[in-house]
């Protein structure tokens, strides 16, 4: 958290009490978040785990993938990869491992997990964040712009391409775009990640324009929703009757009230964006997290399945935990004690 | 409510602070994933159209490994295919032959369970190490590690020992076995180096562990779900390719897979689904073909099972199958009408005269579409009015949802009412696998691993595969079949087992454990300016040198 006006000493201004105990709050609101990620998370892996037991199929015929074979193979895939072990004794064995640091290996591929989970995420974060930064300022701009021009030929023109992409699947609207800008225009690649910095920029941007466009429908009815709300409210009017220019009413007040569902709405998206991200992964040939989810559970790949679990589970409790602190930096009036009961 | 203005004078500036750190952090941040995620070794360099020299190609899906061992699908046989001997090589019928792409110079059988196999002299590694007698037995010896779990251990089963030898390698079997020849044509006759792999055999095969070349490309970077590149590999002796290196490129979609084709972005693939053959051959800048691919889709019948049991109830749902119908839905009319049982019959027209084989194939039984003799032998069943039965059906394959479509459509008009029960590939695999009681009708579908003609006849007819871990589905248990498959397996003479492949096809059909519909072609497209493929490619073109059959 930047607590700014405490760090300029020359203006004369020192941290209030209040503050500090703000501060303290926060210190112990975060700890304890992120205590509580832990038996989530042991929680999440067990019954994922046993999902995965119980799920018809498995791992032997995921690698046999519909070859003959016989049961003396079928018993050394067992053997090998500890199939034969009861359900708690194959769980311990994993869980040890990613006590020690070893997330295990992919029991299809083979490849380390958590070394795999690295490399995918790399896609998936940069395309998810890319995705989320076009959404909320193509999204926050046109709802504001409606929302300003409320009832007039803006808002509806804007107001229908919200819907219009937020109707539009994902998957339709990947393939549309990949169409239109990859193959007729030809000003983006196709398929793949690239391979160095400027050319994986360039083969991320079409899939992250599709997630952005995706989520900018929702973010734009949202904001202009929530400025709607401002603008009725009294303190706006007071604003104004005040003198104070139509641009400081809108961005400084009506705006930074309006941002708080915003915000919440940004967290969702990046979850929503994540689970988006395997259908466009899957169009555009990319190799993230989503693909990669996909493929292990399709496998009864558990190693990787698992990996995956505790790294979602995580990172929903970040965006959640970043969220909340963007809450109480915006909205003053915002605090944990309540939070911490 | 409107801040106080003091607070507000904090609150903004604390507000601009903000925005500016999450504005620049949120760069640098993508900024450093995205650089620590590119990368840029040697082999990876971006294509370059002018150049000319890289051939990108399209898969549908990623291998799972490169270690055809531990990985045994077509994807890891068409990126390894360029880059790796084997040790014999598919001839048009599948025969095993000889070549500069293969480890083995000559081979012969000393008698009917030993084999020596002559090393070709001279031939190196793609670290200049030279490929000796030992690596080829260590290469057949790694799938009889029960340890590694080989995926192609089904070939191996009769092996005795494996020796090296000078510069040979005597195999030697407990008993004959007429698919012997056919073992090394295929994925188990990958060679591999004994010093690369004994060097970090764990997780061998993955990104981080790439297996030693010896083909005429080497591969320098593999990245599971992302890609593969190849380039030449320096010590082959071999013909050299007009291209200096492959890329392979993964992708799902055949949408998106036939824009990169049309785009240029790629220079071909194989992955051309079959019902969509016409429009690939449609696109502009793309030529597309198909190729015979030996396989072929059908219904086994659980000759155990309930009302399956009766013989004149399986004859029934044989007539009631539109094989033709069935066959134009599945493959766009280009598959061919199955109606002889078990195939692939391409293996038995590479060992017999057509005139023997053609008198042969008279004595199969038939059974053509009509729905009236289908009517008539229900009601000689004891089931003159039909039943109820449930046929799961794997989503994954478009062709098999097409078929039992297609066949509960058809027996729905004689009184057979079919339950479609839509499920995932794996776990409707996983049925087969544990061989569970009431298999009813179970749709199936292969393409060869091997060229024997009795190969497909023993996993799906032998009594002693009627059981857990086997693909007899159809529990069919005859002692004569299991006599003739014996014969056929134990004779060096590949006529002797071809003729008792007729003679099992005669028998089977009589009492219709099995109803093949259809064989499918394979299919390629490549951009107009490569040309498309040869017509030299065949069923087996991912278990060889296969850039051989792309024009250029």
């Amino acid at each position: 958290m930047t607590r700014a006006p405490e760090s300029t000493p020359d203006e004369g201004w020192s941290a209030p009490e209040h503050l500090v105990t703000r501060r303290q709050w926060l210190t112990r609101y975060i700890a304890i978040r992120l205590l509580i990620l832990v038996p989530l998370a042991i929680l999440v892996t067990v019954v994922a785990f046993s999902l995965t037991q119980i799920a018809p199929g498995g791992p032997v015929s995921a690698i046999l993938g519909e070859r003959p074979t016989t049961p003396q193979t079928i018993e050394n895939l067992k053997v090998k990869y500890h199939l034969n072990d009861s359900i708690p004794e194959q769980y311990w064995r994993w869980a040890k491992g990613v006590l020690t640091g070893d997330w295990g290996s992919s029991i299809v591929t083979t490849e380390p997990v958590l070394g795999e989970i690295w490399h995918r995420a790399q896609v998936t974060l940069v395309m998810t964040s890319a995705g989320i930064i076009i959404a909320l300022v193509l999204g926050v701009v046109m709802g504001v712009l409606a929302a300003l021009r409320r009832g007039r030929l803006l808002d509806r023109v804007l107001s229908s391409i919200s819907v219009l992409f937020l109707s539009t699947p994902t998957f339709a609207l990947a393939l549309g775009l990949l169409y239109l800008l990859g193959f007729r225009f030809g000003w983006f690649p196709i398929f793949g990640s690239g391979d160095w910095l400027g050319s994986r920029l360039h083969h991320l941007a079409l899939p992250a324009l599709v997630l952005g466009l995706h989520g900018m429908g929702f973010v734009m009815r949202l904001t202009r929703a929530s400025m709607l709300e401002q603008f009725d409210e009294d303190y706006v009017a007071f604003a104004r009757a005040r003198g104070l220019s139509e641009r400081k009413v809108i961005w400084g007040y009506a705006f930074r009230n309006a941002l708080i569902p915003i915000l919440t709405a940004g967290g969702l998206l990046f979850l929503g964006l994540l689970t988006g991200s395997v259908l466009v992964e899957t169009v555009f040939g990319l190799p993230g997290l989503g693909n990669m989810l996909v493929t292990a559970v399709k496998g009864s790949d558990f190693p990787v399945i698992q990996g995956l679990i505790l790294i979602i589970a995580g990172w929903i409790i970040l965006v959640n935990i970043i969220v909340d602190i963007l809450y109480a930096v915006i909205d003053p009036r915002v605090g944990f004690e309540k939070a911490l009961g | 409510m409107v801040p106080e203005s003091s607070g507000r004078s904090r609150g903004g500036r604390r507000w601009r602070s903000l925005r500016s750190v999450a504005v620049v952090g949120a760069l640098l941040a993508l900024t450093i994933v995205a650089t620590l995620g590119a990368t840029s070794p040697a082999g990876a360099a971006p294509k370059s159209k002018s150049a000319g020299t890289t051939l990108t190609w399209a898969l549908a899906n990623s291998p799972a490994s490169l270690f055809n061992v531990t990985s045994f699908s077509t994807d890891t046989g068409i990126v390894t295919g360029n880059a790796f001997m084997r040790l014999l090589e598919p001839g048009t019928f599948g025969q095993p032959t000889t070549s500069e792409n293969t480890a083995v110079e000559s081979w012969k059988a000393v008698n009917d369970t030993t084999y020596v196999y002559k090393i070709r002299q001279g031939i190196k590694f793609a670290d200049g190490t030279p490929i000796t007698a030992a690596d080829v037995a260590f290469s057949i010896n790694l799938h009889l590690n029960k340890k590694l779990a080989s995926l192609m251990a089904l070939f191996f089963d009769g092996v005795k020992s494996v020796k090296a030898s000078g510069n040979s390698v005597t195999v030697k079997l407990t008993k004959p076995n007429s698919n012997w020849p056919y073992v090394l044509t295929g994925s188990p006759g990958v060679l591999y180096s004994k010093a690369d792999y004994l060097k970090n055999p764990k997780n061998y095969g993955n990104s981080g562990n790439i297996p030693l070349s010896s083909g005429p490309y080497m591969i320098t970077e593999f990245q599971t779900g992302d890609r593969a590149v190849l380039v030449r590999n320096p010590f082959w002796k071999g013909k050299k390719y007009k291209w200096d290196s492959i890329r392979f490129a993964f992708i799902l979609d055949p949408q998106a897979r036939l824009l990169a084709l049309e785009s240029g972005q790629i220079d071909g693939t194989f992955a051309v689904p079959n019902t969509q053959v016409d429009l690939w051959q449609k696109a502009p800048n793309v030529k597309a073909g198909t190729y015979v691919s030996g396989g072929w889709r059908g219904f086994t019948i659980d000759v155990e099972d309930g009302p399956f049991k009766d013989l004149n109830v399986r004859r029934a749902i044989a007539y009631a199958t539109d094989r033709k119908g069935l066959t134009q839905a599945g493959t766009s009319g280009r598959g061919a009408v199955l109606d002889e049982g078990l195939p692939p019959l391409i293996f038995l027209k590479g060992i017999l005269p057509p005139a023997e084989l053609k008198a042969e194939l008279k004595k199969v039984t038939v059974y053509p579409y009509d729905l009236d003799k289908a009517r008539a032998e229900l009601k000689k069943s004891a089931y003159p009015n039909g039943f109820s039965t449930t046929i799961n059906v794997p989503v994954d394959s478009a062709a098999s949802v097409q078929l039992c479509q297609g066949l509960a459509q058809s027996l729905k008009q004689i009184g057979i009412d079919v339950k479609l029960n839509f499920m995932a590939g794996q776990p409707r695999f996983q049925i087969l696998i544990d061989h569970g009681p009431n298999l009813g009708i179970q749709v199936i579908g292969e393409a060869p691993d091997s060229a024997n003609p009795l190969w497909y006849m023993d996993l799906y007819f032998n009594s002693i595969h009627a059981t857990k871990g086997f693909g007899n589905t159809s529990n069919y248990k005859n002692a004569q079949v299991d006599k003739w498959l014996a014969e056929g397996f134990a004779t060096g003479d590949l006529k002797v087992a071809a003729r008792d492949a007729l003679k099992i096809m005669q028998t089977t059909s009589q009492s219709v454990p099995y109803i093949s519909v259809f064989s499918f072609p394979g299919a390629w497209a490549t951009t107009a300016s490569i040309g498309g493929a040869k017509s030299s490619i065949g069923p087996f073109y991912y278990n060889q040198v296969w850039i051989k059959h792309i024009k250029a």
